[in-house]
């Protein structure tokens, strides 16, 4: 297990360093710049590095730890290994906050009102799949509908408006880490401190979960109460991710499986797994994305896709035969 | 005096009657096997007891305490059931899973209970590798684990070998001889039940 982690924190900070390293614009002196953030604070190689690559890095980081994380509440809570904010309509929700927010010219996107619209959006998506499916093994399918009418709804909006906002919307709503600024650090990080503390904390509540609802409810505790504690977790967690970058798919289904095939499915070094796993991905899927072909950016979640995919396909292939 | 009366029960699920005006006493010390033909509400019977089903009619009262004035947690601390069917996806290991929700003085025990129940050699496996009968038998040893008055067992015979049956039957013995109250779905004979104190008939 120690080796697992060391190779993830390895391969961590040979990202980290190699997204300093690539980009449109070579930095001169980057080193010196890093270590000594006074040094020739007026160049522009100063500026891209702290304004520009090194929050941007960060960003990538932390917005994947948020989906590897709520990817790992989402299974563990509905006891479903399909399960991920996507398809519980989560993030179609916090899409239609954001729209409705834009829309209604009471918010900017990656403002801090943008993330208010977003948590309502997220959190009245889910409450609705939750409300909607009346057994656990329901909520996948009612999640898609709840999803898919979500996300009608956000695509007529966008289509039936001419505001000028309009622009910055359909660039958003394709999924994209530009769309983040230093700024948009100063929300991202506290709520995903947060919500990784409650995460760790109902970490044994969620593993319960795995007994099936009838056998929690028989060592005296309420599976709908476990379950609306985390569902306020992905909910928070995905509308500042939906809200700040737009919607990136696959990471939060694919980082908990990685982690789980890797780390084993209890929830407490799921929550720590899954965070670093979906960090990684991102982080290089956005650094390929914004060095392949410059100064255009790929679309970031075709990357994790092409990432992703291929990682999870071989990795429960192998484990086919103990993982049915 | 610590029993389970059931007084005038009717259960009724999806629209339909399962059975009604059934009475019955189960007192600490005693075995009870519920028998009778498919979909006749054994096991319905059984979650009722467990709390999970509401009675249409009629009441169940524990040591003379009406169990819909019971809340979860004092109904957690009476009773402890085997369900028949459990499935898992995730990769946990069998020790991993005997011990979820499990209070820590309870670890010490899981080698024992694991080995009275022939499951000492699948501890370290995954739960996702075992076989339905495997995975009944873990169930049953959640089940053992936790200090109740009450045991319930879903058709714990059902996908066991005769020397695994035996060893079930020891078990539940075990049990009456702590003055517990053990009641069992099972779907064999009734002279094949010789060795329970009563036996609750549902259906024709």
């Amino acid at each position: 297990m120690k080796l697992r982690f060391s190779l993830i924190a390895i391969a961590l900070n040979i990202a980290i360093i190699a997204a300093l390293l690539m980009g449109a614009t070579e930095i001169e002196n980057l080193w010196r710049h890093l270590f000594n953030p006074g040094f020739d604070s007026e160049s522009t190689s100063h500026l891209i590095l702290w304004e520009i690559r090194l929050p941007r890095i960060l960003v990538a980081l932390l917005i994947g730890a948020s989906l590897g994380l709520a990817g790992a509440i989402a299974q563990s809570a509905a006891n479903n290994p399909l399960a991920d904010p996507a398809i519980l309509g989560t993030s179609a929700g916090a899409s239609l906050g954001v729209v409705l927010g834009v829309l209604l010219n009471l918010a900017q996107v990656g403002s801090l009102l943008a993330v208010a619209f977003a948590t309502i959006g997220a959190l009245v998506a889910t409450a609705l799949t939750f409300t909607w499916a009346r057994s656990v093994g329901a909520l996948i399918i009612i999640g898609i509908g709840t999803s898919a009418l979500f996300s009608a709804v956000v695509g007529l909006l966008i289509a039936s408006t001419n505001n000028p906002e309009i622009r910055s919307i359909s660039f958003w709503s394709l999924g994209s880490l530009a769309l983040a600024t230093s700024d948009s650090l100063l929300i991202i990080a506290p709520v995903f401190a947060l919500c990784f503390y409650f995460a760790f904390k109902i970490a044994p509540q969620l593993d319960l979960l795995a007994l099936g609802d009838i056998s929690v409810r028989h060592l005296g505790r309420s599976p709908k109460k476990i379950r609306l504690r985390a569902f306020l977790i992905i909910g928070l967690l995905v509308a500042v991710s939906v809200s700040t970058v737009g919607s990136i798919s696959f990471l939060a289904l694919a980082a908990p499986h990685i982690a789980r095939i890797a780390f084993g499915g209890k929830n407490r070094i799921l929550t720590i797994a899954s965070s670093l796993i979906g960090a990684l991905i991102l982080l290089v899927a956005d650094t390929i994305a914004r060095s392949a072909l410059p100064p255009y950016e790929l679309p970031i979640g075709l990357i994790t896709s092409l990432l992703g995919a291929p990682i999870l396909i071989l990795l429960v292939r192998k484990a086919a035969l103990t993982w049915r | 005096m610590e029993m389970i009366e059931i007084d005038k029960l009717a259960l009724v699920r999806n629209n339909r009657e399962l059975f009604s005006d059934l009475s019955a006493t189960f007192t600490k010390g005693s075995i009870s096997a519920i028998v009778g033909p498919n979909g006749c509400g054994k096991s319905s019977l059984l979650l009722a007891i467990a709390g999970d089903l509401k009675p249409a009619r009629g009441s169940i009262f524990i040591n003379g305490e009406n169990l819909q004035g019971l809340s979860d947690v004092e109904q957690a601390q009476l009773r402890a059931m085997a369900l028949q069917e459990r499935a898992f996806w995730l990769p946990l290991t069998v020790r991993e899973v005997l011990a979820l929700g499990q209070g820590d003085q309870v670890l010490a025990e899981i080698e024992k209970v694991a080995g009275s129940l022939g499951l000492t050699e699948l501890l370290g496996s995954l739960i996702t590798t075992l076989s339905v009968g495997q995975l009944q038998r873990v169930e049953i040893a959640r089940s053992l684990l936790r200090d109740c008055l009450i045991y319930l067992f879903d058709e714990p015979f059902a996908a066991q070998d005769l020397q695994s049956k035996t060893n079930l039957i020891e078990i539940f013995k075990e049990l009456s001889r702590q003055e517990k109250i053990v009641i069992l779905v099972a779907h064999s004979e009734v002279e094949k039940l010789s060795w329970c104190d009563q036996i609750i008939q549902l259906g024709s």
